[in-house]
């Protein structure tokens, strides 16, 4: 399972140079969240996806995309990267269309993921699927900055305090209710605005800096 | 694509005032919002980014002086910004995060297109101004029974000189094309003419029409003075069973209108008053208790508006009254009349006129003169009668037995006098606690100048400065339930974890400062709205605080009374789950109000030694 993990996933431990040394609160951040139909990565299938943007302390609203994943996907359509209407949200959009839409941003924001492993190993087989390559992705994971964290403060981390609610409620945020993968990946973004927060309170890091958390992780090949 | 997160949408549903609009206005108000962690370090640099700008707390806690210098403490649901937003000229707002959190913020542009929504930009303007929201109690349907009648009145008095004829009264009455007349002796009421007169005495006996009019006219007619309100207007006019009640000025006695049934109905819709007309037609204690057994349930079924909330109190003190006046009727059927003048004195919650479902009764005898052996007998069966007969009815008897039938209760006016001036020298927490409840006191029956005489004696006693320093320090023991940043601090009360005490924590508080400052300017009237409406009418209190207090005073209460109606429950713990989100903003509005109040009044009546 490992060797095949690191097959798909050609963890590239190098950060691409555009971003290494942007200080955080200059990087255009991209959250992004996803549903899929079971866990184990080999049958699983996309069911929805949501993404945010946001820089530096803030996150705009405006910019915040939600789609459901039509099951049967027939990659014979034309995919539509931007203009979804009423009916296409209905019906669910190919997962080919959510792909070629997330991808405009892979170099052009780093994405916030919490627990990234999953999410990445599923947009990897939805790129081989699709005839695609993943692109490089450099992908901040606020779990594993929390685990950072946690490390410090305690020997025994104890259980399911990693997860994204268990995480926020650290920080005094509202328990929002689970709701869908946008609601998550602004909640991620929050998150990740607070940890940032915490360690880096005067905008002195990089992102080079955050390295040694472990957080930082680079996905796909590079072009 | 036109998308946002849930939560998003939620959170602004939950947020009063947003929660006034539809689904589309809030997705647009939604996509328009920029979502910021606001901390100590970044808060200049996103102030400077975004201002102006309305801000919403979503998490943390943060002190703001506002752009007026105000210091607020603030925390989640709260706003701030909008001082400036409302009024450019203002200066800028300084923030210190006390915790840093997640803030919405809206740009000047939205704020100002969800403005055209009148109930959104009026509770930015109540923000601004530090008031709770009048509009909330200003649209109550009820607030007209609180006006002063020479507010109400319409025209002035259609009268007649009683030497006059009736033909001239009734050419009067077609002309003005009024249904009653007041007939008068050197401009003095002396009785009223009714179209029923016209039709009863005149033309159903063929009475010759050029008769002075006072030879139809009712004579001695029930009145009502200029400056009580139209509640006590109808109470009076459904206890009598009249449908013209003469209006004359509370100073000569001059009359200055009348009050009528069609007015009456014209304000009023259907309602809780109906029930005082009920317990006025019964003639026995077995009909009179059956009747007020029967309020409870009347009000759960017919008070469903706010403004049924607003008069609940006062209808149930009405009829506590009437019930009172019914059983000493039936006392001195089968006993006699007193052997002395006496009067029927009431305190606390009834004499204010704000009594809920919990109420017990609180009543004493005030004597003329200390009784003989067989006097004070009569007395005490007149009074155990009364008292028994109230609890039949329902009015719990006091546990701490204020009731004229404890023979404390049953003074000579001397003897009142004195206890006065004994109260205001011992003024210790415990005095205090005993004898506030008799500083608010009203007669319901009997001689009625007695009591006048001995609020007449008292009131230069009460006006110690001294006694209200004492009073105004022990008001301020207890304080409104709201915390450092403004959260609201509840208790657990029958498995609900978020109460507040309703009574304790807000009414009282309200009612005591009502009280301190009446009895420094020496107001003998006992109920809390009118002692407001008065004392910001003299100028005792500055207008603005006075009015703002008397509309707390109707919310909290109206909060109050719906949570007894609609809980079936003679508590004051309200849930603040079954508040809605604007209602949470008034609440900690009104918190802040009173405490500010407080305060002050610490200062004016202790020199602000608490």
């Amino acid at each position: 399972m490992v060797s095949w993990l690191k097959k798909v996933l050609k963890l590239n431990s190098s950060i691409p140079r555009q971003w290494q040394n942007v200080p955080l609160n200059t990087l255009p951040l991209l959250s992004i969240d996803f549903e899929f139909s079971g866990l184990d990565p080999k049958s699983a299938m996309f069911l929805s996806a949501g993404w945010i943007q946001g820089q530096d302390y803030n996150i705009d609203m405006g910019t915040a995309y939600y789609a459901l994943i039509r099951a049967n996907t027939n990659l014979d359509q034309s995919p539509v990267i931007h203009g979804l209407t009423e009916d296409a949200l209905i019906d669910g959009v190919h997962a080919a269309q959510m792909y070629s839409a997330l991808m405009t941003f892979s170099d052009k924001a780093v994405f916030v993921v919490h627990n990234a492993q999953l999410d990445m190993v599923m947009l990897q087989k939805l790129a081989q699927k699709l005839g695609a390559t993943l692109p490089h992705i450099v992908v901040i994971d606020t779990m594993q900055l929390a685990l950072y964290q946690l490390n410090k403060e305690h020997t025994v981390i104890p259980g399911d305090a990693a997860t994204l609610g268990a995480c926020r409620e650290r920080f005094g945020f509202p328990l929002a209710p689970a709701h869908n993968a946008l609601d998550d990946a602004q909640a991620t973004l929050e998150l990740w605005l607070a940890q940032r927060h915490q360690i880096d309170p005067k905008g002195v890091l990089t992102l080079n800096d955050l390295k040694r958390t472990g957080a930082v992780k680079v996905f796909g090949e590079i072009r | 694509m036109s998308t946002v997160p849930h939560q998003v949408i939620d959170f602004l549903t939950q947020s009063a005032p947003f929660d006034v609009f539809d689904k589309d206005t809030l997705l647009h108000t939604a996509k328009h919002t920029k979502v910021i962690y606001l901390t100590e370090d970044n808060k200049e640099a996103v102030l400077d980014e975004h201002c102006p700008a309305l801000f919403l707390i979503q998490s943390g806690q943060f002190i703001i002086t506002d752009e007026r210098g105000k210091e607020r403490h603030l925390s989640e649901g709260d706003y701030f910004g909008f001082i400036m937003l409302l009024d450019p000229n203002e200066g800028k707002m300084q923030v210190t995060v006390d915790s840093p959190g997640v803030v919405y913020c809206f740009s000047s542009e939205v704020f100002k297109q969800r403005c055209e929504n009148k109930s959104f930009l009026s509770f930015f303007t109540a923000a601004r101004d530090d008031v709770v929201e009048n509009q909330a109690v200003a649209n109550s349907n009820a607030m007209w029974l609180y006006k002063p009648l020479h507010e109400m009145l319409q025209r002035a008095p259609i009268q007649i000189e009683q030497t006059l004829s009736i033909q001239a009264a009734a050419e009067v009455m077609s002309d003005e094309g009024v249904s009653s007349l007041i007939v008068t002796e050197d401009d003095h009421l002396i009785g009223i003419v009714t179209d029923r007169d016209l039709r009863n005495r005149v033309v159903a006996t063929g009475l010759d029409i050029t008769l002075p009019v006072d030879t139809i006219m009712t004579s001695s007619p029930a009145y009502i003075l200029h400056n009580q309100n139209m509640f006590a207007a109808i109470a009076l006019m459904s206890e009598k069973n009249i449908h013209h009640l003469p209006v004359l000025h509370a100073d000569d006695r001059s009359p200055v209108g009348m009050v009528t049934t069609s007015d009456v109905v014209r304000q009023q819709r259907g309602n809780v008053l109906f029930m005082i007309g009920e317990l006025s037609k019964t003639t026995s204690l077995y009909e009179l208790t059956r009747v007020a057994w029967q309020m409870p349930q009347y009000f759960a079924a017919n008070a469903k508006r706010a403004g049924d909330f607003d008069i609940a109190g006062k209808v149930l003190s009405q009829g506590t009254d009437i019930m009172t006046r019914k059983l000493i009727d039936f006392f001195i059927e089968i006993n006699g009349e007193p052997p002395m003048k006496y009067c029927w004195v009431v305190y606390g919650s009834q004499a204010r006129e704000d009594q809920t479902m919990g109420s017990d009764q609180d009543n004493a005898l005030l004597l003329e003169r200390d009784p003989d052996s067989a006097e004070a007998e009569y007395f005490a069966a007149f009074a155990e009668y009364v008292c028994k007969g109230l609890g039949k009815c329902g009015i719990k008897l006091c546990d701490g037995n204020i009731m004229a039938s404890n023979p404390d209760l049953r003074l000579s006016l001397d003897a009142a006098v004195k206890q006065a001036k004994q109260w205001i020298r011992t003024t210790t927490p415990e005095a205090i606690l005993e004898f506030n409840i008799f500083l608010d006191s009203r007669a319901v029956a009997g001689d009625r100048t007695l009591f006048k005489r001995l609020q007449q004696l008292r009131k230069p006693i009460l006006q110690d400065n001294i006694f209200l320093a004492a009073l105004a320090r022990n008001s301020n023991q207890e304080s409104v339930p709201l915390s450092m940043f403004n959260k609201l601090v509840t208790k657990k009360h029958n498995g609900k974890s978020d109460c507040i005490n309703i009574k304790v924590n807000a009414v009282a508080l309200v009612n005591n400062l009502a009280r301190l400052h009446a009895l420094k300017a020496g107001l003998t009237i006992p109920g809390t709205i009118e002692r407001f409406n008065i004392l910001g009418q003299i100028g005792a209190m500055n207008p603005k605080d006075a009015n703002n207090l008397r509309d707390i005073w109707l919310f909290l209460n109206r909060l109050r009374w719906r949570h007894q109606l609609s809980n079936n429950a003679s508590d004051n713990f309200v849930s603040m789950s079954d508040l809605s989100s604007i209602e949470k903003h008034q609440l900690k509005a009104a918190f802040k109000s009173i405490d500010r109040a407080q305060q002050s009044a610490v200062l004016q009546f202790s020199g602000g030694i608490s």
